[in-house]
């Protein structure tokens, strides 16, 4: 079922007017009245929703094995494809409204709008040279030996690991500084569960690093005071007071997403997005 | 009255402790963490600390062990250069093993830089245990489609994918020949800085019964646990400690052993620094009630 479309012609032919399809869709659905453009979109949100509980919540007599092959499942790889574009195309939402953004800065000249220009030249940049990099490695000259890179490549390297590679691990890595300083102002021992929370901290981070480990090493591994040892309390910590807490809160995130899941389906969802005509 | 007189003295310079400039804290963490990167390079013989592996550390590596050898390994790497620092370590470790275990591997990754940096260990590993592209390893590159894809992948690989990374067909990778679905994958080692986790147990592993093990960084390590005790993870590298301990067990010396030293003077300085905040924050109340 679905399989792709080996002639090309066709391909284009089919990707073309699912296009169209799309923007008269659209377009029809701006122009009806808001009531009805609700109920349609109240449908269709419905429709592609059921497809899960159909088939994987509902028994119809068979397992429910890994590689089954009930009524539905021949359906799961093509919505599963038709996942991934609509997933793509939240890029190109994101790199439209980025553009929306900054263009308005630079237009209106707002304070900072300096950074903007910034933001178009260097995706510009990486735009360009990621696709020269990829479709026309030789656009100047090829390499004449086994390591050398052509010009696009040395390009791509500086921008992608010279620039963009050590600016995301400087930025994360401003995080030192400021969870040392945060943690100083912060951690304050003014009441008895401050005092208690301290104590465990302070366990888990000597328990992290060797030289907690070093500082109880002298404890035998046989003796009978071994669980005094920072690895060993700061293990036990984490198993077994914190894992219960996790667990707990998961649970709890968990039933909220499927009721939140549920809401959003059946439709019922109202507030912010979801109630308003934009 | 002269002993008052030196005692609110002391108390007076002790409550400064409860102010401390942010820069000096910065200076201080830069020094800390700076010097034991440095000394080494200039031929400053640091002490080695210990370092025990954790039960979790150790299953991981026992999980790695116990993959048949005609199933492979996928690698999901799905860090950035943000966690590069506890996720690279991790991951190159654990690349190690595979390869000296002899077993087969693909690299993947849910995020875009993640698979580059794997493919950069491999390649260099692959020179010291022998290892070929296509061969013995293989890179998928940035996977996009989040559950819905691993999902497609675990029932039927090549219809979900259909190159690797450089654009060369699936079907003309030797090593991909025999690996069709989930069914030829022994185990899922995941590494990365955010919660991604979920996607792999809801496919992988609950649906398809593949063993998962995962590296992540240490400010997620605490909500990972809970896997770890239901049996859905096989095995926990947490941090830049996970990565020292895998190292341990490995007996090689390599970025998560090299950044203990670092790193325990990082937590030195702040457990140093929380309590002279508290005994500031003592003297001044001692001081008020005067």
């Amino acid at each position: 079922m679905f399989q792709p479309v080996e002639n090309t012609i066709l391909n284009i032919a089919l990707m073309i007017l699912s296009v169209l399809v799309s923007v008269v869709f659209l377009a029809v659905l701006h122009n009806v009245p808001p009531n009805l453009r609700m109920r349609v979109i109240m449908v269709i949100t419905f429709i592609a929703g059921l497809y899960y509980p159909l088939e994987f919540f509902i028994p119809d007599g068979t397992a429910l094995t890994p590689f089954r092959n009930r009524y539905l499942t021949p359906f799961l790889n093509p919505i599963g494809d038709a996942v991934a574009v609509m997933a793509a195309f939240t890029v190109g939402i994101g790199i439209t409204n980025l553009c929306i953004v900054h263009a308005r800065n630079i237009s209106q000249r707002r304070e900072g709008w300096g950074n903007s220009v910034v933001f178009f030249i260097s995706m510009i940049i990486m735009f360009v040279v990621t696709l020269a990099n990829r479709y026309a490695p030789n656009l100047f000259c090829t390499a004449t030996a086994e390591n050398m890179m052509t010009p696009v490549q040395a390009a791509f390297s500086v921008m992608f690991e010279g620039v963009y590679t050590a600016l995301n691990a400087t930025v994360f890595s401003l995080l030192a500084f400021f969870i040392t300083s945060a943690a100083y102002r912060a951690f304050r021992i003014r009441t008895a569960e401050a005092a208690l929370l301290m104590v465990g901290a302070l366990i888990v981070m000597l328990g992290q690093v060797p030289v907690g480990m070093w500082l109880t090493h002298w404890i035998p591994d046989e003796s009978i005071f071994r669980f005094l040892r920072f690895e060993v309390l700061s293990e036990w910590l984490l198993a077994n007071i914190n894992m219960p807490a996790q667990r707990g809160i998961l649970f709890g995130v968990w039933v909220g997403a499927l009721a939140m899941a549920l809401r959003i389906w059946l439709s019922l969802e109202r507030g912010g997005y979801f109630g308003r005509q934009f | 009255m002269r002993v008052t007189r030196i005692s609110d003295f002391v108390l007076t310079m002790l409550s400064r402790f409860q102010q401390v400039d942010r820069r000096i804290i910065y200076v201080l963490v830069w020094i800390l963490i700076g010097f034991p990167i440095v000394a080494p390079h200039v031929g400053i013989r640091l002490p080695v600390l210990p370092m025990y592996p954790t039960r979790a550390a150790r299953s991981f590596f026992e999980a790695v062990e116990s993959v048949p050898n005609d199933k492979v390994i996928l690698v999901a790497c799905d860090f950035d250069p943000g966690t590069l620092g506890e996720n690279g370590p991790q991951c190159r470790s654990v690349i190690e093993h595979i390869m000296r275990a002899g077993k087969k591997f693909i690299i993947m990754g849910l995020d875009q830089v993640g698979p580059t940096i794997a493919q950069a260990y491999a390649e260099e590993l692959a020179k010291k245990y022998g290892y070929k592209y296509g061969v013995d390893y293989c890179n998928f590159g940035w996977i996009t489609g989040g559950q819905m894809f691993l999902e497609r992948m675990c029932r039927d690989l090549h219809a979900a994918v259909k190159q690797d990374k450089a654009g060369t067909p699936l079907s003309e990778i030797p090593m991909m020949k025999n690996v069709r679905s989930a069914k030829d994958i022994g185990l899922v080692v995941e590494f990365t800085g955010s919660g991604l986790l979920p996607l792999y147990i809801a496919t992988f592993n609950a649906q398809f019964g593949v063993k998962l093990a995962q590296g992540c960084t240490g400010i997620i390590g605490p909500e990972q646990f809970p896997y770890l005790d239901t049996g859905q993870l096989s095995g926990l590298l947490v941090g830049l400690k996970g990565a020292a301990e895998y190292e341990e067990m490995l007996n090689v010396v390599g970025g998560g052993k090299r950044a203990m030293l670092p790193q325990s003077a990082g937590h030195l300085l702040i457990i140093v620094l929380v309590a002279l905040g508290n005994i500031g924050m003592w003297a001044a109340r001692k001081v008020e009630r005067r």
